[in-house]
């Protein structure tokens, strides 16, 4: 499935927040955006997801426009994986993934969505954590949780805003294997919103660089992760370097005043 | 992810455990609602045998047995008959459907308004519905005879205070904060607008009023339990219905649009049901209250959060509390009844503080 947003312009209330992004994301490609705090990323994966409807500009499943399908239907396409969510009665571990199978079904799971749950808790080493209570878990814990209820989704294509900000190394490592796997294996797609660069360079197909609701550039890692594109996007002063084929980004220097030049590098 | 024949049978093996410990707690917890309908069964069943008229346990049932099995009339059954067939019966099944109205709706109420606080009464019916009674008690628009015309009263002022908290939150975009503070706000205003009322009604006007708000199941009858139980079935029908997609709401109405809810269509809808089931309750018994806040947190501390479980059992457990408070409002000190609405506090709330004080971190 292509999912494509065309000239998306979003504002809440008088802030314009995403000013005509232009993306098209399709099967096998894990897309990673990248973007100083403010700079739309989440905004962006809202209206990605339906959440949101675009002020202008629509959101395309293949040539279905978004806003014209119910959210019943979005949930069986599109995964998506929140920053955090708070249950307000906390719910077991176990029953909180099994909520991934509710687009698929009626009035009852059936025992295939359970077997599926059960497939997923043991890909995210949550076996152990099953019957307990999600409010109860760390943050982290609870961040794989969000992405295994994704997973249970099996959707087509994969939303996830800062599904690694909470997780140690490993766990981070573990998940992006995972991802890459499943967009290898199956023809799932993936966007999403990381920080973390070196991840990023180390795991997306393309990296999307936003700069006040805009794309300021696009592309293989190699090609959008330059100093002059960081330093312009953040304002940071960055050493870069490569091992084993891979941009590596060291963070040197909060630079006084952002350059205003852009660089767009062609996808 | 993989590779070995080893690794696939440990996890094969990993997965039936995780399934089975899945599977056991879910039985745990149907049972547990399976079980309690033959316990509200029982207890309703001896209600009936409990009063301040010194009627035999014999007696009673036989008067039911005769009534249902054999056909009699009731003016044939003599005493026993009438005090059995018309007033502890209808006031105990009364208090059985109000009950179950309560549980059911307070448990919805709470998820869907985001706030472990919430009652059925949280869109202002209470007070909406106090008011339309005391307009009818005390300004005498039409209240001799007519005890239809005060529950008619009540009913309509119930829904309007629900709807205008409706209409007036979904103006940009409903949300369970904007429902809250509407729903306290009409809440006073209906408050005043009784104090008002009742400020230049005759004494005992006001004292009518004033013990029609208090819940009681005294004003029961079989027309009010037909037309209560009839809505009130199908209004939990409903509810459990939706107790799905509850709990995707449980967890944020972002995420739970993302599940493919449609979240605020589900809220309009589980809070339209609820508050035309609570309406009828409350024009029939005035604000019987604490039941529909506690029944639901007493079930979430046995069972768990699941609303496919915690609907139904709430309403059980409303209807248990619900029958034994009237059951104890009658006889503690009979002949004298005192109303259940306050009877309810009296037994609920030790209850509750010690479950409270009893588990560690929070109620949520």
């Amino acid at each position: 499935m292509n999912i494509s947003a065309r000239d998306v312009r979003f504002a809440y209330s008088e802030r314009e927040v995403l000013k005509g992004v232009t993306l098209e994301v399709g099967p096998n490609k894990i897309v990673c955006i990248a973007g100083p705090n403010g700079s739309g990323k989440s905004t962006l994966i809202k209206c990605l997801e339906g959440l949101l409807l675009p002020s202008s500009g629509s959101v395309f499943l293949d040539e279905i426009d978004l806003a014209s399908i119910g959210p019943r239907e979005i949930a069986r396409r599109i995964g998506y994986v929140p920053q955090s969510t708070t249950q307000l009665f906390s719910m077991s571990v176990f029953d909180t993934v099994l909520m991934g199978r509710k687009p698929h079904y009626r009035f009852r799971c059936s025992d295939r969505d359970i077997d599926i749950v059960a497939d997923v808790l043991q890909l995210m080493d949550l076996g152990g954590l099953a019957m307990d209570e999600f409010n109860q878990l760390s943050g982290g814990q609870q961040q794989r949780v969000l992405i295994a209820r994704a997973l249970a989704q099996q959707p087509e294509l994969l939303l996830l805003d800062e599904p690694t900000s909470a997780l140690d190394i490993a766990h981070q490592l573990e998940v992006m294997d995972i991802l890459g796997e499943l967009v290898q294996s199956t023809s799932l797609g993936v966007i999403m919103v990381v920080h973390d660069l070196n991840l990023a360079s180390r795991y997306a197909d393309r990296i999307v660089l936003l700069k006040d609701g805009s794309i300021f550039a696009s592309g293989a890692p190699h090609e959008t992760l330059t100093a002059e594109n960081i330093a312009s996007v953040y304002g940071v002063e960055v050493h870069l370097s490569h091992h084993d084929g891979f941009v590596s980004v060291t963070p040197f220097r909060r630079m006084r005043e952002t350059s205003s030049e852009r660089r767009v590098v062609e996808a | 992810m993989t590779t070995s024949f080893e690794t696939v049978d440990v996890l094969r093996e990993h997965n039936q455990r995780l399934k089975a410990a899945y599977e056991k707690d879910r039985l745990r917890k149907r049972l547990f609602v399976i079980l309690l309908v033959p316990v509200v069964g029982a207890l309703v069943g001896s209600a009936v045998a409990f009063g301040s008229a010194d009627i035999s346990f014999w007696d009673t049932y036989g008067v039911v047995f005769r009534r249902v099995f054999q056909g009699d009339g009731v003016d044939a059954l003599g005493n026993a008959g009438i005090i059995v067939w018309r007033l502890r019966l209808p006031r105990v099944i009364l208090g059985l459907v109000a009950g179950v109205a309560l549980g059911s709706s307070g448990a919805v109420m709470q998820v869907v308004l985001r706030n472990p606080l919430a009652d059925p009464y949280m869109l202002g019916i209470s007070s909406a519905a106090s008011f339309g009674a005391s307009l009818a008690i005390v300004m005498g628009v039409g209240v001799l005879g007519g005890s239809y015309l005060v529950i008619g009263n009540a009913f309509l002022f119930s829904l309007l205070s629900a709807g205008l908290i409706l209409m007036l939150s979904s103006r940009n975009g409903t949300s369970p904060e904007k429902m809250l503070l509407t729903g306290l706000a009409l809440l006073f205003f209906f408050q005043a607008m009784t104090t008002i009322t009742q400020y230049f009604g005759d004494s005992d006007a006001v004292r009518a009023a004033v013990f029609w708000a208090v819940g009681d199941l005294g004003r029961a009858n079989w027309t009010t339990v037909a037309i209560s139980a009839g809505v009130v079935a199908v209004g939990t029908g409903l509810l459990v219905w939706k107790s799905g997609d509850l709990n995707v709401m449980n967890t944020g109405d972002e995420s739970a649009q993302s599940m493919g809810i449609n979240v605020s269509r589900t809220r309009v809808f589980t809070m339209v049901v609820c508050t035309v089931m609570v309406a009828c309750i409350v024009s029939f018994t005035g604000t019987i209250g604490f039941v529909g806040l506690v029944a639901p947190h007493l079930v979430r501390m046995i069972v768990g959060p699941d609303n496919r479980i915690l609907v139904p059992a709430s309403g059980l457990i409303g209807a248990v509390l619900l029958v034994l408070a009237d059951t104890v409002a009658r006889t503690v000190v009979s002949p004298v009844i005192l109303p259940v609405g306050a009877v309810t506090a009296f037994l609920g709330v030790p209850l509750f503080v010690y479950l409270i004080m009893r588990r560690k971190g929070g109620l949520a």
